[in-house]
């Protein structure tokens, strides 16, 4: 197990390379909310940004001239902002990480990498999603974790989207890939042999298959859909508030719907901002504040928002400076956001230095095996030694 | 004809095209195997033709709405009689891959125009086909390398030309891309006149013409003369040899194989002699080799609507997207997700659900050329499985016994249903 350490000691100690001085600031704790239930169903659902978020255009200082200087047409400037009280302001168009900070609810983990020089979304997704810097697993961090931890119920974990991304491949789990609650269904319900078409459908799912073998991925991929599929039925699709369930809601209702659902994942974007940052991140950032609001509304509804954390993560970060096109190209560290009533709200990792770039990008001083480590240990209660290789220091992300 | 005759055919089809039909196997039940590979790999000409005609919409009047685009390239590949030329424009489409963003200039037109050139070279060279992607408007505008400018370069088409183009990760470095993204400066879109489409021009003038060093060597490269810099990487060809045995063969890719496969390009770099040696191969030939690859989204979609003879392409368009597979549209510059990630429950719902669908069209049409009955061997053989597992046979005759009501026509329906889910189909 990781040796427990006090905030301000074990973010010094994880620095990566670090000469910077690295701290933490704390939302009033005055604000915070009670801690999680012990023993009740753990949820975590993991919102993935896609294409590299410009961390820059999320969290912010606020009136830093060095960083506009660097980026004068794509920088937000204070009144783009909500300010934070802290010197920090969040991105307007996302309000709701706002009511989280003034809730205590929001950690914000700066300069978050994997320490690699290569920008390219293909090998950095692949990095942050295999949990290894070094790409050594063709499982995913999550993957590993549900095949590393005894699971109850027919959907321990669910994407949406047209696939299963890399974050959930698994060795013996078979995580759910579905485009929504409501469009998870047999188109031939209403024929006579329905019933024994789908007897026969089971049938052929249990065929021996060796291990690692594509034809074993094939029987799993269908062995499963017949375990959700009257589970997901059941919840149906009626509105919330008014409206069609989103997939943020369609997350909620799996983790109240006791299938014994722990993760939850959801695509983003494009975040990709080569060009035209101003506009384009402003509406992919939108999207961003609608997944959290809906998804919380509804846990909350539902009885599972102090049980649920969100994790929002994204490939890399951006270039610090813009480039002729309004945009900012790739760079190496991000930033990593977790809200939710569990969550220790405040900031973590070191404060960014414009005269401390690594050619032009935030450097990574916090390896995001850290963040893995603690969202396994802290939330999660598994051993992130054996899901992530090594032993990490955590990040007191937790209450 | 033998046995191991017909499941070589069955697997070379299967690969080489999607899948084997009756007619297929039948064409050469008395022929070498030479002889189909070499038929996939020359596709009469007329074929290949028509089927390019197809794609080329945008030098007309209309552009189509990217849905019509979808089904065209659909019905493309299920009505071609050179299956390996489209399963060539569906892999050099997936390796240059290229994703609608109207937004960014990348619409309807500008595809088709890129799926055009790809078809011209999709079975001759992979060199030529190279040069012709860092001038075409679709891809430099996806990878914003009509906004590269030599005060500020943008880096995103360097390094996937590096990185997922023509060398592979490890075969460079990030100064590497950072010099290529120099000497690939002097594109941007120009309206012939005010509404007019943008087309991607070359601009000496906008161009850095200063020395660069690329892998090394220090000259002042254009945008040409980097490709030709990397394509001249003895790596190059290993890589892209790679990427087509791992597609074609299998994901044990075999090193020796890779080499054989790298020095059948030639100097011109022809796809063809590439992609003979591979069919030709002991690895390919190989028992073992069968049943290895799963079928992607499309090779089932289109091998399905290919066996039933079946046209309706909106539905067929619609389930390869639920499949995982969305023409046009790849999640990212990295292409389709492959694999597990497309055999997970979702995507394994999206198959039984077209597989229901075209069996219903099927039976409701009795002018339909394959069989009309609850037969299993008819099926077997005209869903090109040349053989089927006992757990397959038994699921079967479970529904069968359960269904034995049921009039012929709903047996049949779900018959063909169960055999299209069944592993054994949706394995390549």
């Amino acid at each position: 197990m990781n040796t427990p350490i006090s905030r301000r000691s074990v973010l010094r100690g994880m620095a990566i390379g670090a000469t910077a001085p690295v701290w933490v600031r704390f939302a009033d704790p005055a604000l915070a909310a009670g801690p999680a239930p012990k023993n009740a169903a753990r949820h975590l659902l993991v919102v993935f940004l896609r294409g590299g978020n410009d961390s820059l255009q999320t969290v912010a200082p606020m009136g830093n001239a060095a960083l506009l200087k660097l980026r004068p047409s794509v920088g937000l400037r204070d009144d783009d902002m909500l300010a934070m009280g802290n010197g920090y302001g969040i991105n307007k168009r996302l309000p709701v990480f706002l009511d989280f900070w003034r809730a205590g609810q929001l950690a914000v983990i700066q300069q978050v990498g994997t320490g690699t020089k290569n920008f390219s979304h293909s090998v950095a997704t692949r990095k942050w999603e295999s949990g290894n810097p070094e790409e050594r697993y063709a499982s995913g961090w999550l993957g590993r974790y549900l095949d590393a931890t005894p699971g109850v119920g027919a959907v321990r974990a669910a994407a949406f989207g047209d696939s299963v991304p890399l974050s959930l491949v698994s060795e013996r789990a078979n995580p759910l890939s579905l485009h929504s609650i409501e469009r998870f269904v047999f188109n031939d319900t209403k024929l006579a042999d329905a019933a024994a078409r789908h007897a026969a459908l089971s049938h052929l799912a249990s065929a021996p298959a060796p291990a690692g073998s594509m034809l074993e991925a094939i029987t799993r991929g269908q062995q499963e859909l017949i375990a959700a599929y009257d589970p997901l039925a059941k919840i149906g699709n009626a509105k919330i508030d008014g409206r069609t369930p989103t997939v943020a809601d369609n997350a909620a209702q799996l983790f109240a719907a006791g299938l014994g659902t722990e993760i939850g994942f959801i695509n983003l974007g494009p975040f990709d901002t080569h060009t035209d940052e101003r506009g384009r991140h402003a509406s992919a950032i939108t999207t961003l504040n609608d997944t959290v609001k809906n998804f919380f509304s509804t846990a909350t509804k539902l009885g599972v928002r102090d049980q649920s954390v969100v994790l929002v993560v994204s490939e890399f970060g951006r270039r610090v400076y813009e480039n002729k096109s309004g945009g900012t190209d790739h760079g190496e560290a991000t930033s990593v956001f977790a809200l939710g009533s569990p969550v220790a709200g405040g900031m973590y990792g070191p404060d960014l230095d414009v005269s401390q770039l690594s050619g032009g990008n935030i450097p990574t001083r916090i390896d995001l095996r850290s963040v893995y480590a603690s969202v396994l240990e802290k939330w999660l209660r598994a051993n992130p030694a054996t899901v992530l290789g090594a032993t990490f220091p955590t990040i007191p992300l937790f209450r | 004809m033998t046995d191991e005759h017909n499941a070589l055919l069955a697997h070379l089809f299967r690969r080489a095209g999607f899948g084997a039909r009756r007619s297929d196997l039948d064409a050469y039940k008395n022929r070498p195997y030479e002889d189909a590979v070499e038929a996939l790999v020359n596709p009469d000409v007329r074929s290949r033709d028509r089927s390019a005609t197809m794609n080329q919409a945008s030098g007309g009047l209309t552009v189509p709405s990217l849905a019509s685009a979808q089904e065209g390239w659909l019905n493309t590949m299920v009505a071609s009689k050179a299956p390996l030329f489209e399963r060539m424009t569906l892999f050099l489409s997936n390796h240059f891959a290229t994703a609608y963003d109207p937004g960014s200039n990348v619409d309807v037109a500008a595809l088709l125009d890129q799926q055009a050139t790809i078809r011209k070279y999709a079975l001759g060279s992979f060199a030529e086909l190279a040069h012709a992607m860092i001038d075409d408007k679709a891809l430099s505008c996806y990878l914003n390398n009509d906004r590269n400018n030599k005060s500020k370069p943008n880096e995103n088409l360097a390094r996937e030309l590096m990185e997922l183009f023509l060398l592979g990760t490890g075969n460079y470095t990030e100064d590497d891309v950072k010099e290529t993204a120099r000497a690939l400066t002097g594109y941007h879109l120009v309206r012939a006149a005010p509404g007019a489409r943008p087309n991607l021009v070359y601009d000496k003038s906008l161009h850095d013409d200063g020395l660069k060093t690329i892998l090394g060597v220090t000259a002042a490269f254009t945008p040409h003369g980097v490709v030709d810099l990397l394509l001249n990487r003895p790596v190059a060809r290993r890589f892209i040899a790679g990427k087509l045995v791992a597609h074609f063969v299998g994901p044990q890719v075999d090193p020796a194989l890779v080499g054989t496969v790298a020095a059948a390009f030639g100097p011109d770099w022809q796809l063809q002699k590439a992609l003979r040696a591979i069919f030709y191969s002991e690895q390919f030939r190989n028992p073992s080799a069968r049943q290895a690859l799963p079928k992607s989204p499309a090779e089932f979609v289109v091998g399905l609507m290919r066996s039933l003879g079946r046209t309706e392409v909106h539905e067929g368009a619609t389930y390869m997207a639920q499949a995982g597979q969305v023409l046009f549209r790849p999640p990212s510059v990295a292409g389709w997700p492959t694999g597990k990630r497309v055999l997970g429950p979702g995507g394994m719902l999206a198959r039984y659900n077209a597989a229901s669908t075209f069996a219903r069209f099927h039976v409701n049409n009795p002018s339909s050329t394959a069989p009309n009955t609850p037969e299993l061997t008819r099926w077997v053989e005209a869903l090109g499985m040349t053989s089927i597992s006992q757990t397959t046979i038994d699921a079967l005759r479970t529904y069968n016994d359960a269904a034995s009501t049921q009039p012929a026509s709903v047996l049949t329906a779900g018959l063909v249903t169960l055999l299209l889910s069944s592993p054994d189909f949706n394995l390549a």
